[in-house]
């Protein structure tokens, strides 16, 4: 088990680089580069902001800030598991050839993924002093939230990643499944829609959801989140990180065989 | 103590009919059916290298010699046998495979010695070494996009033996390469021997295996036929590839030529084809091409006897079976006297004109009044035409010509 850090410790170096060269050539011939990671979410909000307060109004304050504490995270799940799934069997070549340790690749996508996470947050904290809401003392919490996010998603991603290589199935399912999971979180819609009895098991079940509440309180609305659902969240977070490298260590000896 | 020590060592490939899918093996599995077939491309090898040593690794096309530089290298796991290996084993299965294009050759250096197994600070002190090794020069900090083919291999050679390792592992890449280049390799090699590495050649170059290798490993479909010192088994081997041939000929005297049709290979073997690989105008093999580069159809023969006045030919099909064009040496009035023994034969297309797609190769040799086989292969080769990226074409060719424009 202490392996699998490990493997994050030692391959740093390695790691780092992979994510650097994959944000590199991303954005490398679009001529707004870096921008459109940003602008993707942005414009999202554009149109929902259009929906839900001129068509159907919803009557949140401060609708946009609100609607991106929930989009950027949101974004950076996506990327990671669409990108990540894919990663061994795209990366093919390499690895019928040179040996190093495979987890190496997922990993990387989603710390490329993870750069740009950050960023956003630390554009959209001075979006929200500019809109003069105001910076709350609960976003000393952030950075915890986000380490969450990363460990939550690279555990999605290594098991996806690691099945994917054995059916290649697994990749449309998985496209269809984050596109049910984004309407089934609350991300253009308050968890307050939810009726209060099912509410504490709907962010139980769905851990996203409770992730983006904690995102919004830390954030915009300065309130500390349940202490209980924190040790949750922490739970539930390695929990998939452990299962999605053990899945993936599972079929890792395949690998070369099967892309 | 050995540095490699093998025991019973199996690699089983599991071939599947059709890509597997989870409805289709769920299909299968409830009705008990097999939708793969099971081939074992290593069948109990066993041996021991000793620290220093420098072995060879020879043996026909598909007799499993990849396979087993792959097992060594951690690439695939084996089946079953032991493996121990006593130190970190850097492959040169392929030069300078995970560099990408778009990033320069310093960021490559970086990334892929960390893939080798490098930290930054080791990668930093070898810098200098690796590029002067490499000559790149000046090229250093541009994109590897605007690198030659040779400027390429270099780097990747260059980078993978300034690796840490004790086991260097070389699968063909002294096939490839001018002979400037395979001479500065050798050269590595024997500084790279005296310095202690052991090291596990794969060549088709019997030549340069009698050069270099103190032992040799001979496999033959998966199987170890002989380990011995080097000029035993190449001397084997050599007398069983001539024998095998004579064999040939008396079988398919008495066989009827129904089952050579579903072989894809036929004729009276008394000259065979031994090899078919494709290359640029350097001479690296090579099978992705683009269209308007230059590619040789080299052809490599061994004739038994004395063969008056053969007709070497080769036909390239498109994938889908379309017949684009069949050159022989008598249509082109190219007239070989005689052939005995071993040669080459090849043909080049000063700027290739086949737009993107997967192309068949047939290869024949025949007498010359074209009516006799000696051997025959039938669309067994294959090269690709990559997508042109600037500009996209349809059809078949991009001809040769001139565009003119006047106003009247």
């Amino acid at each position: 088990m202490d392996t699998i850090f490990f493997v994050i410790k030692k391959y740093w170096d390695l790691i780092i680089g992979l994510a650097v060269k994959d944000l590199k050539i991303r954005y490398k011939s679009a001529f707004l580069g870096f921008l459109w990671s940003i602008l993707t979410p942005m414009f999202l909000a554009i149109i929902f902001f259009i929906v839900f307060t001129k068509i159907i109004p919803m009557g949140i304050k401060r609708y946009p800030l609100f609607l991106l504490c929930a989009l950027f995270p949101w974004n950076f799940v996506q990327l990671s598991l669409g990108m990540g799934t894919v990663s061994i069997v795209s990366s093919g070549n390499l690895i019928k050839k040179v040996y190093f340790p495979r987890e190496i690749i997922p990993i990387s996508v989603v710390f490329s993924n993870a750069y740009n996470l950050v960023l956003s947050f630390l554009i959209l904290i001075v979006v929200i002093i500019l809109s003069g809401a105001g910076i709350k003392p609960t976003i000393l919490l952030l950075p915890f939230l986000i380490v969450c996010n990363i460990v939550f998603t690279l555990g999605l991603v290594l098991m996806c990643a690691g099945l994917n290589t054995y059916y290649r199935d697994v990749k449309y399912i998985v496209e269809i499944f984050t596109l049910g999971w984004f309407y089934l979180t609350p991300i253009f819609y308050p968890i307050e829609l939810i009726p209060q009895v099912y509410r504490n098991l709907y962010v139980f079940l769905n851990p996203m959801a409770m992730l983006v509440g904690f995102y919004r309180d830390v954030m915009l609305y300065g309130a500390w989140p349940d202490l209980f659902k924190i040790g949750y969240m922490v739970f539930i977070s390695l929990a998939v990180y452990f299962t999605g490298f053990l899945v993936f260590k599972k079929y890792e000896p395949l690998f070369a065989d099967m892309v | 103590m050995p540095i490699i020590d093998i025991a019973n060592l199996g690699k089983k490939y599991r071939i599947f009919y059709e890509k597997s899918s989870l409805v289709k093996s769920f299909f299968a599995w409830t009705k008990g059916r097999r939708i793969y077939e099971d081939f074992w491309a290593l069948k109990d090898i066993s041996f021991a290298v000793e620290k220093g040593e420098t072995i060879g690794i020879i043996g026909r096309n598909g007799s499993g010699k990849t396979t087993l530089l792959k097992l060594l290298a951690g690439v695939t796991r084996p089946e079953s046998g032991t493996m121990k290996i006593g130190g970190f084993a850097s492959s040169l299965l392929e030069l300078g495979t995970g560099f990408q294009e778009e990033l320069t050759g310093r960021e490559n250096i970086f990334l892929n010695g960390g893939i080798l197994g490098m930290s930054r600070k080791e990668i930093n002190k070898k810098f200098k070494d690796i590029i002067n090794f490499a000559g790149i020069g000046k090229f250093i900090d541009s994109p590897m996009r605007t690198y030659s083919t040779g400027m390429w291999m270099r780097l990747g050679f260059s980078l993978a033996i300034n690796a840490n390792f004790e086991i260097l592992l070389i699968d063909e890449v002294l096939a490839v390469g001018d002979a400037s280049f395979q001479k500065k390799c050798f050269e590595k090699f024997n500084q790279l021997k005296q310095k202690g590495a052991t090291i596990l050649l794969v060549s088709h170059n019997l030549e340069k295996v009698r050069e270099i290798c103190n032992r040799t490993i001979w496999l033959d479909a998966g199987i170890c036929k002989a380990f011995d010192v080097t000029d035993k088994v190449v001397d084997m081997y050599l007398d069983n590839v001539e024998r095998d041939a004579e064999s040939s000929i008396l079988e398919d005297a008495k066989e009827l030529n129904v089952s050579d049709f579903l072989k894809k290979k036929w004729g009276s073997k008394e000259a065979e084809i031994i090899s078919v690989y494709f290359s640029d105008k350097e001479g690296m093999a090579k099978e992705c091409f683009s269209t308007d580069e230059p590619l040789i159809v080299n052809i490599d023969y061994l004739a038994k006897r004395e063969i008056k006045k053969p007709a070497f030919g080769f036909g390239i099909y498109k994938k889908e079976g379309q017949h684009i064009c069949g050159p022989n040496t008598k249509a082109y009035e190219f007239l070989i006297d005689a052939i005995i023994g071993k040669g080459k034969v090849s043909f080049m297309f000063e700027k290739l004109q086949l737009l993107e797609g997967e192309y068949l190769v047939s290869v024949s040799i025949y007498n010359n009044d074209i009516n006799h086989p000696y051997d025959h292969h039938e669309k067994v080769y294959k090269f690709l035409v990559a997508p042109n990226k600037a500009e996209e074409q349809y059809g078949l060719l991009k001809p040769t010509g001139r565009w003119s424009h006047e106003r009247i």
